[in-house]
């Protein structure tokens, strides 16, 4: 009985000690990242620590971020110091992704912060979850004075999904200023698989700061191979994506050892980028899913051949091939796939799967008629509208079609 | 008879209509309301010329410094060096004269116990005698110390000026034991002495940061009390080496001499042990101190304040 008692007590006392082991570990790290210049190696090396200590660390390095805090036992006499330390927590607190961190994060980028401060603090929220306060926060510094802020904003961005202010990177890649350009190329090659796309159309292009682009790159898409690895399904999914973007057919070994991965989504992007590289294992994998009895795999397929449709129209052949086949979820998810692809090739054979047997087949096929929008299928599809099909269904989407191709067409 | 707690909620209400005043970035407490009777209960006391009821505000401790018009600390004089002394002065001036002041409180910063005010004062100050009328500005610097519950004032800087004051006259040398006293504080910091440090300060003194700025509304404290300090100072000492080089430029001391006020000019270097950083950096810190226990003893320190010159 007294034992019973006692356990829990010993628990709670290890679980006390562990805490208030880490709390001072993560305040040795501060006296040390407070104690040398940024960027140096002890600077570095404190950083390093505190990141591996990771969310322990996040409630301490939080409060260094407000200057409210600077009181007490935790006051600063010197600015210089307050700057290491913020800048130390700014860069921790993005690392490890504590997104709680962002609300206090976004007020730090304003200019009444020092310059490694706010770069340090724009880095992370960009690294942070989308929040409207974070985005508004970054759009403001847009407008900043500095094109290099700029340049850190409209990236931070860009992780954060907001497509919004490509053109600002675009302008700082390609200027004529080669110390802003290298800081773009370098900016874009540290945002990881979001500025993939971005990297890649730059490094196409000419002018002096194409070699550094390419070197980005090249280097990005070393990075994006080791990821490929990496414990988080959503790191590996999104990897395997920009991958394919990166346009290097190289990697399609990498890209193929995924079919087998624990995660639908991961093994959806990898073959959808295998397929955007015209490898054969990548397409094979989408239209065999497309045919697959769970409806899931055959979204995900028909979501998976869109974007490789879009991006490198590599599949379009066989996609109208398919509208011929024997299975009707293989029509079905083709005359998708064409639809939302736009595939204006694909009209005469999406007319004939009007008739298809199958209603999934038909309403499939209208749809995708009136998403193309091609004049020459309007008097089909209000023919089908106007007949009772044995499935009402077909008749309402034959309507929408009409009416996607608007009164006056 | 109303008891203390029926007083206070009484006057809530009427402090309440105070509110607006305050600016937004600061919301009420149930400290801040206290701070803001006492306050009233300071004004009132001006208006109905009850000295008692304005003494019934401050602390055993309360020490008047009079800015005389100037935000520059080398200007300030100390005419009343304890409560008795100001409230006797004050039961003369308010047989003499009769104030109709309103009062606006610009600033209320809390922190634990301690607490530090701005208030603008304005209207009208009559000669009983002859019933000339005077209009009547001032501007007040307080402190505040929570003492069983209640909020009592322990400074107040009088008459203070604003930054269009600029530097007042170059102050009065430092009688020679304030020197040595100050500058011995700064050679325990250089040889890292931590109780060296800490038995020049008063247990419940008070350590500001105004960040250079010449506006009170900026101080912040850093120190609530020797304890804060202690702590702080132990952890620092043990990672940093500190050289300070400091010059006494003004001292004033009150007509008693148990109290002073202190400005001082340094150079502050330190040195991480567990890094190459160093930061330096030159400060002027404004003290005020006291000798009630016998020995001078530290009551205020005003980190980094504006340098007139």
């Amino acid at each position: 009985m007294r034992c019973a008692h006692t356990i829990p007590l010993l628990l709670a006392a290890v679980a006390l000690s562990a805490c208030s082991t880490t709390e001072q570990q993560v305040r040795d790290q501060i006296a040390v990242v407070a104690a040398n210049d940024i960027d140096t190696d002890g600077w570095t090396g404190a950083v390093d620590q505190l990141t591996a200590i990771g969310r322990p660390a996040a409630r301490q390095l939080v409060l260094l971020l407000d200057p409210a805090q600077y009181k007490s036992v935790r006051y600063k006499e010197f600015r210089d110091e307050m700057a290491r330390t913020r800048t130390a927590a700014a860069t921790v607190l993005g690392r490890i992704r504590h997104n709680a961190a962002s609300a206090s994060l976004d007020d730090r980028i304003t200019t009444a912060y020092w310059y490694p401060e706010r770069v340090a603090s724009i880095h992370a929220v960009g690294d942070l979850n989308w929040t409207t306060a974070a985005v508004t926060a970054l759009k403001t510094q847009l407008l900043d004075k500095d094109a290099r802020i700029r340049l850190y904003a409209a990236v931070a961005l860009l992780k954060l999904g907001e497509e919004t202010a490509v053109d600002t990177i675009r302008k700082a890649a390609l200027s004529s200023e080669a110390e802003l350009a290298q800081l773009a190329a370098s900016e874009l090659e540290g945002s990881n698989y979001h500025g993939a796309e971005l990297l890649v159309e730059l490094s196409q292009r000419e002018g002096h700061s194409r070699e550094r682009l390419a070197r980005a790159a090249e280097a990005l898409k070393e990075q994006l191979l080791v990821q490929l690895r990496d414990d988080d399904p959503e790191v590996r999914r999104m990897s395997a994506r920009a991958l394919g973007a990166i346009g290097d057919p190289s990697v399609g070994d990498a890209l193929a050892e995924l079919q087998d991965d624990s995660s639908n989504l991961v093994r959806f992007n990898a073959a959808s980028s295998l397929s955007q590289l015209g490898d054969a294992r990548g397409t094979a994998f989408l239209f065999d899913a497309v045919g697959n009895p769970d409806p899931i795999l055959r979204v995900n397929a028909v979501k998976s051949l869109i974007r490789v449709q879009r991006t490198s129209a590599t599949v379009q052949d066989r996609l109208i091939a398919t509208l011929a086949d024997d299975d009707p979820y293989m029509r079905s998810g083709a005359a998708q796939v064409l639809g939302e692809a736009r595939v204006a090739a694909a009209v005469p054979p999406l007319l004939k799967a009007l008739g298809d047997s199958d209603s999934q087949v038909r309403c499939n096929a209208a749809i995708a008629l009136g998403r193309i929008g091609a004049p020459e299928s309007r008097t089909a599809l209000e023919q089908l509208a106007r007949d009772q099909d044995v499935d009402p269904t077909v008749a309402y989407y034959a309507k929408w079609a009409v009416s996607a191709f608007g009164s006056g067409s | 008879m109303l008891t203390r707690t029926a007083k206070t909620l009484v006057l809530i209400p009427a402090l309440a209509l105070l509110l607006p005043a305050l600016p937004a970035w600061g919301a009420e407490t149930a400290e801040t309301v206290l701070i803001r009777q006492a306050l009233e209960k300071d004004r009132s006391g001006m208006r109905r010329g009850d000295a008692e009821l304005v003494a019934s505000a401050m602390a055993e401790n309360f020490v008047h410094y009079d800015a005389r018009g100037s935000v520059d600390p080398a200007g300030w004089t100390i005419p009343h060096e304890d409560l008795a002394s100001y409230a006797g002065d004050l039961e003369t001036d308010l047989q003499a004269r009769r104030y109709d002041i309103s009062r606006t409180v610009t600033f209320l910063h809390v922190y634990k116990q301690k607490a530090l005010v701005t208030t603008v004062d304005s209207g009208w100050v009559q000669d009983r005698a002859t019933e000339d009328r005077q209009p009547y500005a001032r501007t007040s610097l307080w402190t505040f110390r929570k003492l069983d519950e209640e909020w009592l004032a322990t400074g107040l800087v009088s008459a203070l000026g604003d930054s269009a004051s600029g530097p007042a006259p170059a102050g009065s040398a430092a009688p020679e034991a304030l020197s040595s006293f100050l500058m011995g504080e700064a050679a325990d910091w250089t040889d890292g002495d931590a109780g060296g440090v800490l038995d020049h300060f008063d247990e419940e003194f008070v350590g500001y940061d105004s960040y250079t700025s010449s506006n009170p509304a900026k101080l912040v404290v850093i120190f609530g009390n020797a304890e804060e300090f202690e702590e702080w100072l132990r952890e620092r000492l043990s990672l940093v080496d500190y050289t300070v080089e400091r010059s006494v430029v003004s001292a004033k001391l009150g007509a008693g001499g148990t109290e002073a006020i202190a400005i001082t000019d340094e150079t502050v270097s330190v040195a991480h042990r567990q890094g190459t950083a160093t930061s330096e950096r030159q400060r002027r810190v404004v003290w005020t101190l006291s000798r009630r226990s016998g020995a001078w003893k530290v009551t205020n320190m005003f980190l980094h304040m504006k340098d007139w010159k």
